[in-house]
This record gives C-alpha cells, sequence and structure tokens, in this order.
C-alpha cells in the first residue's frame, strides 16, 4: 500500500518557522498543519502547492508516494 | 500487529460494555434500576441519583478548571517547545469546550428530574424535593455560565473563529470555518462515531432480545431503542443519498 510521505517538518526546520507561522502563510491552522506532518492528512492540489510557494520547493520534493512497510 | 489486535479488542471490549449497559437499563429499568435508584435513599427518593449525578457534574467542573489551567499556564512557563505549546492549548480547548456540554447535559438531566419529581411529591418530603429543584437550577444556570465562560475564552483565542453561543446554528457556523483539515478531521470523528453507535445499537437489542426470551417480553423497549437505531440510520441514508444528485 501507498502511503504519502512529506518533508515538512525538516523544512519548517530549515526556513526557522513553526507549525502556526507556516499555518498562517498559508492560510490555514496549525491543526492541518500538524496532521499533514504525521502522515494523517493528505492535503488538497491548493494547499500543496502554497507549500510549495512557501519552501521554494517542488511539490514532488516535498511529498513523495511510499511503499508502506 | 500485536498492538493493533490489542486496541481492536479494547474498543469491542467498550462498546460491548456501552452496548450492555444500554441493553440493561432498557431491559430492567422498571425493576432493578427503580430499586437501585429510590430504595436506598437518605431523605427522600432519588436522592442518591441526585448525589450520583452532583458527583459527576463536580468532576465535570474539576477536569474543566485543570484544562483552564493548564490554557493558562502554557503561555507563561516555556517547558516545551512552540509547536508542543500550541498543540497542548489546542487539546485543552477541546476539553473545555467539550466538558462545557457534557456538564450542561448532566445539570440539564438533573433539573428536569427535580421538577417532574416536585410535581409529584407528597407535603412530608416537599421541602427537601423543593431544595434539590433550587439546587439543580442553581447548577444549571451556573453551567450555562460556564459555556459562555469557554465560548468567551475560545473567542478571546480564537477571533477568526468567532463563535456566538445564542445563534441556533453555532455549530453550523464553527464546521463552516474549519479549513481542509479540520473539516476531514471532524468527518473522521463523526464516522467513527457512526460505526461504535452502531455497534452499541447492536449488542443493546440483542440484550433486549434475550431479555425477552427468558424473562420478560417487553415490546416497548424493544421498539423504543429500535426505534432510535433507524431513526440514527434513516439520518445518514438521506444525507448520503443528497450526494448522488444528478
Amino acid at each position: 500500500m501507498l502511503k504519502l510521505k512529506n518533508r515538512l517538518k525538516e523544512l519548517r526546520a530549515r526556513d526557522g518557522l513553526n507549525q502556526t507561522q507556516l499555518a498562517r502563510q498559508i492560510g490555514a491552522s496549525r491543526q492541518t498543519i500538524s496532521l499533514i506532518e504525521r502522515g494523517d492528512y493528505a492535503p488538497s492540489i491548493i494547499l500543496a502547492l502554497k507549500i510549495s510557494r512557501v519552501f521554494r520547493e517542488s511539490v514532488e520534493e516535498i511529498f513523495q508516494l511510499e511503499e508502506e512497510d | 500487529m500485536k498492538n493493533k489486535m490489542l486496541n481492536l479488542i479494547m474498543k469491542g471490549a467498550i462498546l460491548f460494555a456501552v452496548g450492555f449497559s444500554v441493553g440493561f437499563i432498557a431491559s430492567y429499568g422498571e425493576e432493578y434500576i427503580q430499586l437501585l435508584v429510590t430504595q436506598p435513599y437518605i431523605i427522600f427518593p432519588y436522592d442518591l441519583l441526585y448525589g450520583i449525578l452532583l458527583t459527576i457534574i463536580i468532576i465535570g467542573y474539576t477536569l474543566f478548571y485543570k484544562n483552564i489551567k493548564t490554557y493558562k499556564s502554557m503561555g507563561k512557563n516555556h517547558l516545551y517547545d512552540e509547536d508542543t505549546s500550541e498543540l497542548m492549548i489546542d487539546k485543552a480547548f477541546y476539553q473545555i469546550i467539550s466538558l462545557s456540554s457534557i456538564i450542561f447535559i448532566f445539570t440539564f438531566i438533573w433539573f428536569s428530574l427535580s421538577i417532574m419529581q416536585l410535581n409529584q411529591v407528597s407535603n412530608s418530603i416537599f421541602v427537601y424535593v423543593f431544595m434539590n429543584f433550587i439546587l439543580s437550577g442553581i447548577f444549571l444556570i451556573t453551567s450555562l455560565v460556564t459555556q459562555w465562560y469557554a465560548f468567551h475564552l475560545q473567542n478571546k483565542k480564537y477571533p477568526e473563529k468567532k463563535l456566538d453561543l445564542l445563534s441556533s446554528k453555532v455549530n453550523e457556523a464553527y464546521f463552516n470555518m474549519m479549513d481542509e483539515g479540520e473539516k476531514y478531521e471532524t468527518y473522521k470523528i463523526s464516522y467513527s462515531v457512526f460505526n461504535k453507535m452502531n455497534v452499541i445499537f447492536v449488542v443493546a437489542l440483542v440484550l433486549l432480545f434475550t431479555y425477552g426470551i427468558l424473562f420478560t417480553f417487553s415490546a416497548v423497549t424493544f421498539l423504543f431503542v429500535g426505534l432510535l437505531w433507524i431513526t440514527m440510520n434513516g439520518i445518514y441514508y438521506f444525507e448520503g443519498v443528497k450526494t448522488y444528485k444528478i
């Protein structure tokens, strides 16, 4: 089964952003960021594009489909 | 895998226990519950039941206060990183709002029972029943103030999600203010509640059926629980069918 993995936590640390700050920049809630980071929620294309714009990385660089163990 | 299995067994056991309780109360309601609640009274009938309700309400208030303290202390101390602090504040708020609603439900039950009893009481215990009515009224007003305070705190912390407690569509308004992740979580929780309630109804009806076969046939309680189950699934059906509109 495929699972959506992401580098959100790593990229936030790189840019010195906490969840609340990132959420504010993309117009989402902190809870949504937390859900995405934990892999409990796959964001919409709009949200994924907004995240990629904040980190200046492509969507594929942030989100990857990986085979689940 | 082992943890998942254990989790599943635990959940199943909890659901069975709740279903069993619902079925037990429904089937033995007239006899044993009556005995348990009214017979061992201290001053007037049902005082033990009111005592249990009061204890639950006080526990609710204690937990409510604990969460308020967690929320207020989070802003002052810096024991955790910002993300963890925010997560704990969100969790405290979730519990504050939920507890204020649960406290209101219990006080409402207490107040309603006290009015019903006041209506049919004999003169010898009228003073006690009347005092109970006054006390339940005070607690009902206090629970409303508690709900107002919970909403006030919520509005202060999240001004972008301001709620109007007096509005009849407060839940709908709150849902519309959520973003996609929060809405997804709400749908997930609601579906989980729906599934668990189905199991609870099955267990309750099986118990009622067994009781009806072995002891006394009671169509009313069976129909009442069955009707609640049908209503829940009926609402689910009508809400679901809307998504297939041409």
